[in-house]
């Protein structure tokens, strides 16, 4: 009992007000619509029905609906709002239901529940019971999503585990229904238009929740009113972004090519600065190897702040040796050595990598800056009360013991 | 040394002579043997913002884990650093004297900013705390008189490298340089139109002018390009001479250069500093900056070889003293030395020592024991005052750093907001404001152990520089929080401020190693709010110079009175500021005691008198503000004292003066707040209604009068005098200092007199005990210290030599140094039976929660010998609680105030007292395994003869009035005043010592012999 409580208040807290989960699963309205041109006295279920959002809206669509739910308190709601539902567990619910007798099953946020076996069985047991043509839909959290897939998804304490969408697809698949979809849901919509992405973007910008729409196999006829659902993409992925993200880094990097030739061409004139070139050239053929590619690698996926850095990274190792004056490194190896210093962590992982480079270690040993500062390292103080771990007191009882005080001495002078 | 020199480099990267300069400077400060970084600001000039941002970013940076720096280029001078040298390349000359080159047409914007530049390189390098600012040459050095009005100091740097070398004279002229239109390349050229001699100019060096000047160029012109740096100085080793015509070029290391390769230097009067190397006809010529005036130094040249080679010649002796070694000397010969023990942060100044906190600040800190030298940094709480670093006593060093105008600013609006000067209260959040005065903080915390907060406002600030290798010292001059929220609790916009006052404080308390309160009242305090433990609470109460302020001789007196008053009427004295509690005590010493006792002179001394109405009564004196040589006279021209307070709060250090120099005191309860006599007679306390009659009845007994005055004097050198307590205290943070960081369970206390060989023997056997975490104390009060002949031990000894008297106060001494939790008293003629002594002490004390402290078995030996005293517990369990053997907390012991140094001079029953006031705390068992030997006194030896043993019951009466039921079992007992022949005589006379009324000790009274008072 307590536990099911738990549940419900924990629902209400995170999953959403009724009117936004309402909101998000009108979506989902679009999908169905073809099959009331099709079905008129049929009957949709919604495992899981919960506070009964989805029935709602059923509901107000004119579509006929039983929910069901293993939780009193949620199904309880449901019944104040003259919904049509029954405590149940799906499986047992749907084995006593007849071969081709509903038109629409639905589960939102079910199937990562559930043990993997019973997903297979209800699986079965749905295409059983759907009418040809009928559709299953499942939707759940999207591990592609990494914020969810590393954090969100473990808030709910009853997750057993997050289900990649092909996993979902291809069990429906496997089972026997006719065609499956996958589609993304509740992602930002501006995400699709941004052009420069940036790391935190990729990181939770693709679809939060995704959706399986399933199809049990039906003549022509009635598929093709479905067509539209499997012909067109859905939602937002990780790859999507991801592909953003590089080109983003590819535009500075070709805004920074850019800079630097024609740095080198103003360079070109200077024979002083050519000289020292070559001589600085020596230095770096180290870094002209796969090791340092590999190691820098990691790098291009740190945070946009950093871009700086690695196209300072990406100088050392594109560009011909004769041509890339030394004043340019020195710049960036000072911005470098200024960066690390204020970063024990990176500037540890820098020196292991400098040992791989003899030359360009010693050269950076040697550069004339020992030490190179920027604004941000300085000594700030900031206040706050109550900070010590070793207090036994609060202010506050101080304060009143020192009222006491006070007031005894007022007494004892009166 | 670590030394930072602050170099700043181009956002663009680009480099300069600016550079090599700092290259030479690093490497030759490294050859010297110091640890020398570079610490590279990169400074972007693209905006106003950004040069402004590099102004901040120097000027917030903190960099004091160097032990100094020397900056360089603007705005590396802008760093906040207590030990500061310039060595100044340039500010940013575009401001300055290439402005009008630069901006023609300047709007206005431009010139404000200009201004500004101007206002805070100025300010930046009129700091006080640089030491010295030296510049690179006289041109630099010009600029700053007339642009910034700073005198600096020029020190030439030398070359970098000194590979130069002279080799022959072929026929041409040799200039390096960056092709650019402030080095003046163009008039060398034109020059060269001119020149008559078969003689060319080689040009080394590229630059943006490179195409102009080429098409300039005649064919005795020969542009060489970019040459290695040998090829240059091999230019220069076979030139004629070397012509260098750069428009006020701020240093030019050509010249150096050509004079290194002994040759003559031809330059303008417009150059710059070339011009001051260069004397005209001796090693060079100096021109006006005409090309047909040049040629005709160069034809002379070349008419003149042997002319030009010896003024090279000279050229190179002229710049032989300008060597790295010496710049070096001369630059670190004004960096500042910090090699204090101690530091005490503070936010006001000490001198001069005005009112009570200040004058606590210099007596305390004036002249710490242990020989410990203190370093003082403190501010003033006003605007406008100047950095000041000077000594005030030879040990005791004063740095005061003023305050930024920003954080007044704040600081003032905020004080006006909530009605209240809050400057103090609020430190600790715009403290970050000061930068000058933090840096000097942070600095002296990672150099110094020993850090004193006195008051808690940079506590706050600095907290997380404190390491535990810190002895972290409050001195609480009051107990802050309290005294704050008495003053502000009626200010609802202060109940925040009140708020963060009681966390400063707190997490003081709870982060300090030791607490140093003013008094009992104080130390309770701080018990009772913040739950601090007794034994990390000291009293070092307030005081007076005992040896300034001194009573007079009879001659002097006579002399002083005659002076001042012009009757036999005996005068009487009051003190004070302007402030309003003493203004109500002297307004009722004109209006009712001056004309109530006609007989009597009355003095008001100080401010306090400036807001009287001087209308003078003939025996009222108001004198208004007198100095201290006047203060003096007059304490010593008076024969007692009065201090008729009825307000305020803390102690009344007045009440010092009067004591030291010797005056009797009639007082309110009020005025003698926290000041306790110890047995001694100083002062009576009266109410204010009672202060006529107990004037008058003090006058009616001039004996008394006399006693009392020398009771005062003895009470101020005893307990109050500034020499003792900062002596006292000095030990009190040397002894945590030294043990911080070990583990000390057990103090081991030894007082001791002219006992060297028993000493030695006792610390022999300690030395032998099997107990590990021990320290051991001993004061000793011998003529002769004996320091050199310790030996040394397995345990931490601290051996301290005082000349303060009196084997109670010794051991309260001793009591107060100690770090351990359990204090065990011995003497110095005792020693532990066995090696189990302390173990056996400290597992008992460990045992149970319930003991307090140890009564150990102190055995001895002739015992039946009448010749002999011995001494020994043994039959009298619980007692006596003789100091031969005692152990206690250390809580318990600062809980009751140690030893009462009442029972003093001569010292008995101390030791019972102290038993009895512990037995209220807990329990003390008797102990036979803890045990110690004590030998017999033979009672020949002349302080042990009868009468001599027995004037040592003029402490009875003290401990009677103290514990009236304990004292009646012990008196019957120990049957003293059957047994002693001269008892009674010696407790009569501590009756009347310590005033003490036996008609109230009806059991004891019983037994007292009735007839009249021998003496």
């Amino acid at each position: 009992m307590k536990q099911q409580k738990f549940y419900k208040a924990f629902e209400d807290r995170y999953r959403g007000s009724r009117e936004m989960i309402k909101k998000r699963q009108e979506q989902y309205l679009k999908f169905i619509k073809p099959l009331t041109t099709i079905f008129h006295e049929d009957t949709a279920l919604d495992i899981g029905c919960g506070r009964g959002e989805w029935l709602e809206l059923l509901k107000q669509n004119g579509i006929k609906h039983i929910g069901i739910d293993t939780d009193s308190d949620m199904l309880k709601e449901c019944k104040k709002q003259k919904l049509n539902v029954i405590k149940s567990d799906a499986l047992s619910y749907l084995s006593k239901q007849k071969d081709n007798s509903l038109i629409l099953i639905t589960a939102f946020h079910v199937v990562e529940h559930i043990a993997f076996e019973d997903l297979q069985k209800l699986v079965q047991e749905a295409l059983r019971v759907l009418k040809d043509g009928g559709l299953l839909i499942f939707e759940t959290p999207n591990p592609n999503n990494i914020k969810v897939a590393t954090e969100y998804f473990y808030l709910d304490p009853t997750h057993i585990r997050p289900i990649p969408s092909a996993l979902l697809a291809f069990t429906t698949e496997y089972f026997g229904f006719k065609r499956v979809a996958v589609m993304g849901m509740q992602e930002q919509k501006t995400l699709l238009e941004k052009e420069d992405v940036s790391l935190k973007d990729v990181l939770e910008g693709p679809s939060p929740d995704y959706a399986v729409i399933a199809q049990k196999k039906a003549p022509q006829e009635i598929t093709q009113k479905f067509d539209f659902i499997f012909e067109k993409s859905y939602g937002l992925s990780l790859d999507i972004l991801l592909q953003k993200f590089e080109q983003t880094f590819q535009r500075v990097e070709n805004l920074a090519i850019n800079a630097e030739k024609k740095a080198i061409e103003a360079e070109k004139k200077a024979i002083e600065a050519e000289k020292k070139a070559i001589e600085a050239e020596k230095n770096y053929t180290a870094l002209l190897n796969s090791h340092s590619w590999k190691i820098t690698q990691p790098l291009r996926y740190l945070n946009k702040k950093l871009q700086w850095f690695y196209t300072g990274v990406y100088h050392w190792i594109t560009f011909s040796p004769t041509s890339r004056p030394r004043r340019i490194v020195n710049k960036i190896l000072l911005k470098l050595k200024s960066y690390l210093n204020k970063n024990p962590k990176l500037k540890t992982k820098a020196s292991q990598i400098l040992q791989y480079f003899p030359k360009l270690q010693e050269y950076v040993a040697n550069m004339h800056l020992s030490h190179t500062v920027d604004k941000d390292i300085k000594h700030t103080y900031s206040y706050r009360l109550n900070e010590d771990p070793k207090r036994k007191l609060s202010v506050e009882e101080i304060l009143a013991r020192i009222e006491k005080e006070a007031e005894k001495k007022e007494e004892n002078r009166s | 040394m670590k030394i930072a020199l602050i170099t700043i480099q181009a956002a663009s990267g680009e480099k300069g002579g600016a550079e090599s300069f700092f290259l030479g400077l690093q490497k030759a400060l490294k050859n010297a043997g110091h640890n020398c970084e570079t610490v590279t600001f990169i400074s972007d000039e693209s905006s106003q913002e950004k040069i402004l941002a590099s102004y901040e970013t120097c000027h917030t940076m903190d960099l004091t884990d160097y032990d100094l720096v020397i900056s360089t280029k603007a705005p590396s001078y802008a760093i906040s650093h207590p030990n500061h040298i310039v060595y100044l390349v340039h500010t940013m000359r575009v401001f300055y004297d290439m402005f009008t080159k630069e901006f023609p047409k300047p709007n206005s914007r431009i010139k404000a900013f200009r201004e500004k530049i101007i206002k805070k390189d100025t300010q930046a390098l009129s700091k006080a705390s640089i030491s010295k600012l030296f510049t690179i040459g006289h041109e630099v050095t010009k600029r700053l008189k007339k642009y910034n009005k700073i005198e600096s100091e020029v020190l030439h740097p030398p070359l970098v490298h000194e590979h130069f070398y002279c080799d022959g004279q072929e026929n041409y002229i040799f200039i390096p340089s960056r092709l650019h239109r402030w080095k003046r390349i163009d008039l060398l050229i034109e020059a060269m139109q001119y020149v008559r001699s078969d003689i060319q100019l080689h040009i080394a060096g590229t630059g943006e002018d490179e195409q102009s000047l080429k098409k300039l160029a005649n064919n005795k012109v020969v542009f060489l390009g970019r040459i290695s740096d040998e090829a240059i100085t091999k230019e220069y080793a076979n030139a004629l001479a070397v012509p260098f015509v750069p428009l006020q070029e701020d240093y030019g290391y050509v010249t150096l250069e050509a004079f290194k390769s002994k040759k003559a230097v031809i330059t303008c009067n417009d150059s710059g500093e070339p011009s001051y190397f260069v004397k005209d006809g001796v090693n060079g010529f100096v021109c006006k900056a005409d090309p047909q005036e040049i040629a005709k130094k160069i034809d002379y040249l070349y008419e003149h070889k042997d002319e030009a080679k010896e003024m090279g010649k000279r050229g190179f002796e002229s710049i032989k003293h300008i060597t790295w070694d010496n710049v070096i000397k001369e630059l670190l010969s004004h960096s500042k030395k910090y090699d204090e023990d101690v530091l005490i942060l503070d936010m006001q100044p000490i001198d001069p020592p005005v009112g009570g906190g200040r004058l606590r600040l210099l007596g305390l800190y004036h002249n710490l024991g242990a020989k410990l030298k203190s370093l003082y940094l403190g501010s003033y709480d006003w605007q406008g005052e100047k950095f000041r670093d000077h000594k005030l006593t030879p040990s005791l060093r004063e740095v005061d750093i003023a305050l930024s105008d920003e954080h007044f600013t704040q600081s003032n609006a905020l004080s006006q907001a909530v009605g209240h000067n809050i400057i103090d209260l609020m430190f600790h959040k715009m403290g970050d404001l000061s930068k000058d005065y933090l840096m000097h903080a942070i600095y002296n915390i990672k150099r110094n152990n020993i850090v004193v907060f006195s008051h808690p406002w940079i506590y706050p600030l600095v907290k997380t520089f404190l390491t535990d290798k810190h002895l972290v010292v409050y001195d609480a001059q009051n107990v802050e929080s309290y005294l704050r929220y008495t003053l502000l609790s009626e200010n609802e916009a202060c109940k925040d401020i009140i708020k963060e006052i009681i966390d400063i404080e707190y997490e003081l308390c709870l982060n300090a190693d030791i607490i140093l309160c003013c008094s009992k009242e104080d130390r309770s305090t701080f018990n009772r709010l913040y739950e601090i433990p007794f034994d990390k609470l000291e009293i070092i109460p307030n005081g007076v110079f005992t040896s300034k302020i001194i009573p007079p001789n009879s001659n002097q007196k006579v002399e002083l009175q005659q002076k001042y008053f012009k009757n036999q009427k005996k005068t009487a004295i009051f003190m004070g500021s302007n402030y309003g509690p003493n203004i109500d005590a002297a307004k009722f010493i004109a209006t009712v005691l001056a004309p109530s006792c006609r007989n009597v002179n009355f003095i008001i001394a100080g401010s306090v008198g400036n807001v009287l109405n001087k209308e003078s009564q003939n025996n009222l004196y108001i004198t208004g503000f007198i100095d201290e040589d006047e203060k003096l006279h007059l304490l010593q021209a008076c024969d007692f004292a009065i201090n008729p307070m009825n307000g305020g709060s803390g102690t009344n250090i007045k009440m010092f003066d009067f004591m030291a120099a010797g005056l009797p005191i009639i007082t309110t309860a009020i005025g003698a707040r926290g000041i306790e006599q110890f047995g001694k007679k100083a002062f009576f306390v009266a109410d204010l209604n009672d202060f006529v009659n107990t004037i008058e009845s003090l006058l009616a007994e001039p004996k008394l009068l006399d006693h009392m005055r020398l009771s005062a004097r003895e009470l101020a050198l005893e307990q109050f005098s500034f020499e003792n307590i900062s002596f006292k205290l000095g030990h009190l943070l040397n002894s945590h200092a030294q043990t911080l960081t070990k583990d000390i369970k057990v103090s081991i206390i030894i007082p001791s007199y002219e006992r060297k060989e028993l000493l030695l023997i006792l610390l022999e056997k300690l030395n032998k005990q099997s107990f590990e975490n021990f320290e051991v104390i001993v004061i000793d009060q011998s003529k002769e210290s004996i320091s050199n002949e310790i030996a040394s031990y397995k345990f931490e000894l601290k051996y301290i030599h005082s000349h303060i008297k009196g084997a109670v106060k010794a051991r309260n001494f001793g009591a107060m140094l100690a770090t351990g939790e359990l204090l065990g008293f011995i003497d110095d003629d005792c020693y532990p039976i066995n090696k189990e002594w302390i173990k056996n002490a400290y597992e008992l004390y460990k045992s149970d929660k319930t003991i307090v402290g140890i009564e150990g078995k102190i055995s001895s030996d002739h015992i039946a010998d009448l010749a002999y005293r011995s001494v020994s517990n043994v039959g009298c369990e619980g007692l006596g609680f003789m100091t031969a053997n005692l152990f206690v907390s250390k809580y318990i012991f600062n809980k009751i105030d140690g030893f009462d140094e009442a029972f003093d001079n001569p010292h008995f029953r101390e030791d019972t007292d102290f038993g009895w006031r512990m037995l209220d705390e807990g329990n003390v068992p008797y102990a036979h395994n803890v045990e110690v030997f004590h030998p017999a006194h033979k009672k020949e030896i002349a302080r042990e003869s009868d009468e001599q043993r027995d004037t040592f019951f003029i402490k009875d009466p003290l401990l009677m009035a103290k514990h009236p039921k304990r004292y009646e079992q012990l008196f019957l007992f120990e049957k003293h005043y059957i047994q002693r022949p001269y008892f009674w005589k010696y407790f009569k006379k501590g009756l009347q010592e310590y005033a003490i009324d036996i008609q109230k000790y009806k059991e004891i009274y019983k037994y007292m012999p009735k007839e009249k008072d021998p003496l």
